[in-house]
This record gives structure tokens, C-alpha cells and sequence, in this order.
């Protein structure tokens, strides 16, 4: 359960909706991204509102709430299209919460939710999945701690990061390490990504850290990177159950008032199908949205796990069919840079992109049959 | 695919080694890459294919056309197409080009074919406005008689390439009185005339493609009106009908399975995903079996002078949903990296030693972005649904 009450999510809301619509207007994107950054500028508002200590325990500096309460904020910023790290330092931040001790949370999980510090985890290799199956990153010991190498690729929003987790081998056990983003060795190389933020391959070659750096190994560094995804794609879901909703409306509103043949198009039956059509996938979004929370509070990570993957696959397929179909519908203007629609198909590439895509996720079904 | 004539097979190959043998490297690289190409790329290309004798295929040698056939037309596009060589820029040479030396007079014909062969004029096309889209007909941009001259006052939407053009074919009301298709009129209009002001749309793609334009008393000489007065609905149909062997674009949809492929047999991938990869591949390829069999079916009975009635139709919109989802399976291949977009990297088209992962996402994910724009233009699949269903219907 919760420790938040209705009231409190209600209250939230109405704090993320105000937000969005006052610091996230669409039309100033261009000169947001000038004035503010790659990374927006309000990372300490988020800390002030409470939107970063939201999903953790009370016992580790958080508000007690779980990912019905995340997701509350993971739709406002799925309209918003924000620009700030915080699912990514959400997810890092869950792995510190699930796999730190209590002495290293409080190091570093406390300055993350008081918006003092961005933690972000660099996770994938020549893969990206739940798992470690495709880290070849290793750390060997030294006599101080741990010497890392390896090389993590396409870490979304990487270049926010003051710190990064990052997997890696100490012999045959999976473990994951703090390490200091300007650290020697360490090397973030950035690109452009699909939904107009940015991702880095990043090397670490040599990379001296102490052993308090290891934050944890074993079976408890593995179950901690899989219940960070796990609520990382519950948020994501939410995500696109924002996008389909704000497209839902746009598109509506474009057919109720554009003219052709002498009458408002949304009189003509075949694009009314196609609204209906999207607006049947958003029940499906939402619908999984909700599935995702329901079962956040369960014990049998394995049934959470087959459930996040199956939501986050099928979410991302009929939500880019249905940011697809919105573009369609607006025609010419929809393809435009300087209208939204775009932006929202755009961000579903990305989503569908993070952590694995929908073959990925259905292919780590099909295993199981 | 089809069965050629020895006459064909032998164009087919003469074609295909002109193109191996002329093509520009670097042109070559953009094609292959997926990079934009830019007017440079696009008119040196022509100029070569015009200098080889391989270029305004279908116009009349008496034109200073090849005079080739349908089937000819077809078959040096898919050689263009296969040689990655860049798409032909049709503004010029596939649509005002026909319209002058059908409808235009002696004058006419003198004066704007020859730079329109050479490639010294770029022509752009001014047919859409912000509210005229899939109702054309209903365009407002107005030229009003003053002596000699039209005075052009108005805006035309999804101008694309007008920023390169040195003329545009424009679709202009000069007379608002009777029925909306009636009063409109086909004029060539200079881009360097005061008034013209040419303002840039950014795409879904991060790149500028195409423009608004906006006329501001925009004076055009009486003698650049093609055809009469109310001419220009009929002629703006002739142009749309007249290029038809182009509409699918099935050889750059070859040339992208052929590449799907090398990228699957170099993939890093467990071989699970490989299967799934290479089974999504061949669907596409079957699918592109199927567009490919409809293209040649239509043009040998346009060569056999057949006119056809919603079949282009079914073409446009099969073709159009075969590119998309090409774009995404190639989207798909580049694995973590699928989420890669540097539109600066496509912008620039660089020859580079190494293309990095993330480069080669970029180059799937710009043919995804700017792929969603073929179901719109050139007639929306919706209205090409609503053609084949009135053509079908009404021939019940």
C-alpha cells in the first residue's frame, strides 16, 4: 500500500499539471532548450515538490509512495515532454534503495532525492535488458578497491549524471559500483537522440575506485537492476498513457475544426474510425497503466516481471500505432517540427527504444512457453 | 522481375552500366547512407544523366527528349534507383516539363524547355495552401489582370525545395464567380520577383525539406499563363496523372531489403533474434514482391496504351505502407542504438571511414521520420481510399 493517501495523489496532480502547463508550454520549446539546457532548469523544483524522494520508503528519505503515485507524475511529463532526468535518476535511485546498504543510501540515495545530486545507471552493453546477460564490464581488485573497464552504450540522458551505477563483473558475480562521472578514465561521448534528448556511449578504462564503491553483488545486485526496470517500465506505460491522451485530444480538436469539401472533417466516418481506433488503444494503455500499479505491491517478482515486459511491449506498439494515426489525421501540419504531434510519436520511438524494444520483450516471453 | 523484350534487356543494361560508371561517389555514399541530398547532389546528377543521353525519358525527341517508352521510363528508374543514384527531382523535368509541351505555345515551349533539360532552372510546384489540401480545388492564392501582368497576392503550403527554386509552377484563382474547379489558372512565376518570401518548415525529421510561401503582389507576365484562362485545374490533373511510373518508388525499397540484409548478417545479436529479425525481413521482402508484381502489371498495360482507374491508387497506398515498415525494421536492426537520432549527421552527409552505430540508426530513424510524410503527400492515403472506392462503386 501506498503511504499516500487519494488526496495526497490528487494534490500531486494538480502540482504537476500546473507545473507543465506553466514551464512546459510547446510553443517555447526551442527557447527552452537555449535558455535552459539539455536537461532542463528546474531539477530543484522537482526536489522542492517532493517529485523526487515520491517512490521511495520512508525508512530511506522518501514519501512511502509506489508506482500508482509515480505514475501520476510519469503522465503529466509523458504531455509535457519535459527535458529533467528523473525517471532515469528514478531508476538509479530505486537500485541504490533495493541493493545499498543502509550506510551507502544515505551517501548517496538521500542527495539524490534532495535534488542534490544526479544518479543515473549505465546499464547496457551490446544489449540492454533486465538482466546482466550482456555486461561485460569488469572490475578487478586492487589493492585499494577496484579497478573498472568496459564500455556502456546509448545511456539516456548520461550527460545530467554526476554520478553513474554502473554493472559490472568482480569475477563471476554481477555487481554494481558508484563511480564518479568525472573520474579519470571515464569517458561520456554524446549523440542526439530520436525524441530530441540525448544519449552517450560511455568507456571507463582503468578507472580507480575504493571499495565503498561497490554498492552491492550477487543475487541482490541482480534482483535490485530487475526491480528498478520493472518500475521504470510501470512509469513508462503511465508515460505513454499521457502521450495517447494529450494526442487523443489534439487530434480531436484538429478534426472538429479543419475544413475541407466545405464541412469539418471530423463529420467524415473513416477518420472518426481512426480517432475511435486510437482511442481504443489508449483503453488498452491505461488499462495495462493500471495493471502495472496494481501489482507493484506483490511479492512474486517473476509474475511482476512477465507482466512489466508484456505491458511495456504492448504499449509501445499500439502507442506508436496511435501516435502514428494522429499524425495521419492532421495531415500535413502533423509532420510539422514546430507542432507537438511529431514530438509525442518521436518520444514513443525512444520508449520503445529504453531497456529493450517490443521484439525483445515478446522474444523474452516466448522463452518461457 | 518480369520478362523483358531483348530490346529492353538490352536498355536495362545499358542504363545500369551508365549509372555505375558515372555516378559521383559521394553522391553514391548519401544514397546508400540514407544522408539528405542536397541541390548539388541533385543537379549534377541530372546534368550527367542529360549529357549520357538519359535524361526527360519520356519527352519527345522533338523536345529534346529520349522519346522513350513507358516500359523504357520504368526501367531506367529502377536502374536509377538500384545504381543508388539519387530519385529524379520530378518538378521540373516529370511535371512542368510535360505540361509546356502539351499545353504551351511555340513561345513557351522556346523559352523555358531547354533550361528546364539542362537543369539551370530548379522548378518547384505551388498547389496546396494552409487550407487547401485534399481539397485542392478549393484554392484561394488569387492573381488579378493588370494589363500585361498577374499581380499574385496569397500563400502556398508544403512548397518543398522552393528555397532552391528558381521558378515555381503555380496553381493561381483568377476568377472566384462560378464553380470552385473553374477559375483557376497555371502560371510560371519567378522566385527572384519582389514580394515572394520564401519561409522555412522544419519536419518531423529535424530537416528543412519544405517551406510556406507567401506572395505579396507578385507580378507575373500574361505570357507565363500555360493554356487558357480556367486551364488550370485541367492541366494540374494532367501533371498529377501524367508521372506514374515513379509513384511506388520500388527500387529504393529493393535497395533497402539488399541492405537489411548485409546489416542482419552482421548483427550482434543472439541467434534467436537473428531468426526473428530475418522473418521480419522476409515479409517485407514478400510484400515487395507483391507492390513490385502490381507496379509491372500496371505498366505493361499502360504499354499496351490501357488507361487505368483506382489501381494507381492501390498502389500509392500498398508502396507508401511497405516503406514504412521497412523503415522501422531497419529502425529495429541497430539494437540499443535504435534510439539514436543525429539529424545534424544526415544534414551534413559527410563520406565518413567509419559510420558509427548510432550513425547508422540515424540514417534508419531519418527514413522512419521523414517516411511518415509518404502517406500524405501527393493525395493522402485516405483520399486514395476514397478513389478506389468511388471508382469501384461507381462501376457496379
Amino acid at each position: 500500500m501506498s503511504a499516500l493517501s487519494n488526496e495526497d495523489r490528487a494534490l500531486i496532480e494538480n502540482g504537476v499539471d500546473k507545473f507543465i502547463y506553466e514551464h512546459y508550454p510547446f510553443e517555447e520549446r526551442e527557447q527552452r532548450l537555449e535558455t535552459q539546457g539539455k536537461f532542463g532548469a528546474h531539477w530543484a523544483t522537482f526536489a522542492e515538490l517532493g517529485w523526487l524522494m515520491l517512490p521511495f520508503s520512508e525508512h530511506a528519505g522518501g514519501m512511502g509512495g509506489k508506482l500508482v503515485d509515480a505514475q501520476v507524475l510519469s503522465r503529466a511529463f509523458g504531455r509535457g515532454l519535459i527535458s529533467e532526468p528523473w525517471l532515469e535518476a528514478m531508476m538509479a535511485g530505486k537500485v541504490l534503495e533495493h541493493c545499498a546498504s543502509a550506510e551507502l543510501q544515505e551517501q548517496w540515495l538521500a542527495p539524490l532525492v534532495a535534488g542534490e545530486l544526479i544518479v543515473l545507471l549505465a546499464h547496457g552493453e551490446s544489449n540492454v535488458d533486465l538482466d546482466f546477460h550482456a555486461v561485460q564490464s569488469r572490475a578487478d581488485l586492487t589493492a585499494g578497491g577496484y579497478r573498472l573497464n568496459g564500455s556502456k552504450r546509448m545511456v539516456w540522458q548520461a550527460g545530467a549524471a554526476d554520478q553513474f551505477l554502473v554493472t559490472a563483473y568482480v569475477d563471476d558475480e554481477p555487481a554494481i559500483f558508484i563511480v564518479d562521472a568525472k573520474a579519470s578514465g571515464v569517458s561520456v561521448s554524446e549523440f542526439p537522440a530520436v525524441d530530441g534528448r540525448f544519449a552517450a556511449d560511455i568507456v571507463f578504462t582503468d578507472v580507480e575506485l575504493a571499495a565503498e564503491n561497490l554498492l552491492s553483488r550477487g543475487v541482490r545486485a541482480e534482483t535490485g537492476l530487475k526491480r528498478s526496470v520493472i518500475f521504470a517500465f510501470g512509469a513508462l506505460v503511465a508515460e505513454m498513457r499521457g502521450i495517447a491522451d494529450q494526442m487523443i485530444k489534439i487530434t480531436g480538436e484538429y478534426l472538429n475544426t479543419r475544413e475541407q469539401f466545405v464541412t469539418v472533417i471530423s463529420g467524415f466516418q473513416a477518420l472518426q474510425h481512426r480517432l475511435a481506433d486510437m482511442v481504443i488503444a489508449k483503453e488498452e494503455i491505461q488499462s495495462l497503466e493500471w495493471i502495472c500499479a496494481e501489482l507493484a505491491t506483490i511479492e512474486d517478482l517473476a509474475e511482476r516481471e512477465r507482466v512489466a515486459r508484456s505491458a511495456k511491449a504492448r504499449a509501445a506498439k499500439v502507442g506508436r500505432k496511435l501516435c502514428e494515426t494522429g499524425i495521419q489525421l492532421h495531415g500535413g501540419i502533423g509532420l510539422t517540427d514546430e507542432y507537438v504531434a511529431s514530438y509525442y510519436l518521436r518520444r514513443l520511438v525512444a520508449i520503445d527504444a529504453f531497456f529493450g524494444d517490443s521484439q525483445q520483450q515478446l522474444l523474452w516471453l516466448a522463452r518461457r512457453y | 522481375m518480369m520478362k523483358l523484350s531483348p530490346e529492353d534487356q538490352v536498355f536495362q543494361q545499358e542504363v545500369r552500366a551508365f549509372i555505375r560508371s558515372n555516378l559521383p561517389e559521394d553522391i553514391k555514399y548519401k544514397v546508400d547512407n540514407n544522408l539528405l541530398k542536397k541541390k548539388s547532389d541533385f543537379v549534377r546528377w541530372e546534368k550527367i544523366l542529360y549529357e549520357g543521353g538519359y535524361y526527360a525519358g519520356r519527352w519527345p525527341k522533338a523536345y529534346g527528349g529520349q522519346g522513350w517508352t513507358v516500359m523504357q521510363q520504368y526501367l531506367f528508374e529502377q536502374e536509377n534507383a538500384l545504381g543508388s543514384a539519387p530519385f529524379i527531382s520530378p518538378y521540373g523535368v516529370n511535371m512542368v516539363g510535360p505540361v509546356i509541351y502539351t499545353f504551351g505555345n511555340q513561345a513557351q515551349q522556346e523559352k523555358w524547355l531547354p533550361p528546364t533539360l539542362k537543369n539551370d532552372i530548379w522548378w518547384c510546384q505551388g498547389y496546396s495552401e494552409p487550407n487547401s489540401g485534399s481539397d485542392l480545388a478549393s484554392l484561394k492564392c488569387s492573381a488579378r489582370r493588370e494589363g500585361d501582368y498577374y499581380i499574385i497576392n496569397g500563400t502556398k503550403m508544403w512548397t518543398t525545395e522552393a528555397h532552391y527554386a528558381d521558378m515555381m509552377h503555380i496553381l493561381v484563382r483568377t476568377d472566384d464567380s462560378g464553380r470552385k474547379h473553374e477559375g483557376i489558372s497555371f502560371l510560371l512565376l519567378d522566385m527572384n520577383e519582389p514580394g515572394v518570401t520564401i519561409s522555412p518548415i522544419v519536419t518531423i525529421d529535424g530537416l528543412h525539406h519544405t517551406n510556406q510561401t507567401f506572395f505579396d503582389n507578385v507580378k507575373v507576365p500574361v505570357e507565363n499563363r500555360i493554356g487558357a484562362e480556367g486551364d488550370g485545374w485541367k492541366i494540374a490533373r494532367f501533371l498529377l496523372e501524367h508521372e506514374r511510373t515513379a509513384i511506388a518508388d520500388t527500387g529504393a525499397k529493393v535497395r533497402a531489403i539488399k541492405k537489411m540484409r548485409g546489416m542482419i548478417a552482421e548483427l550482434d545479436a543472439e541467434p534467436e533474434q537473428l531468426v526473428l529479425f530475418k522473418q521480419r525481413l522476409a515479409d517485407l521482402d514478400s510484400q515487395l514482391v507483391s507492390v513490385l508484381a502490381l507496379e509491372q502489371r500496371l505498366v505493361q498495360a499502360w504499354s499496351r496504351g490501357e488507361s487505368s482507374a483506382h489501381e494507381p491508387s492501390a498502389l500509392k497506398v500498398r508502396a507508401t505502407e511497405l516503406q514504412q515498415d521497412i523503415a522501422i525494421l531497419m529502425s529495429d536492426l541497430n539494437g540499443v542504438y535504435k534510439g539514436a537520432y543525429d539529424a545534424g549527421r544526415i544534414d551534413a552527409g559527410e563520406m565518413l571511414n567509419e559510420v558509427t552505430l548510432a550513425q547508422q540508426a540515424s540514417s534508419a530513424n531519418y527514413l522512419y521520420l521523414y517516411g511518415r510524410c509518404a502517406s500524405v503527400y501527393g493525395g493522402t492515403n485516405e483520399i486514395q481510399r476514397n478513389i478506389i472506392a468511388r471508382s469501384v462503386l461507381s462501376s457496379l
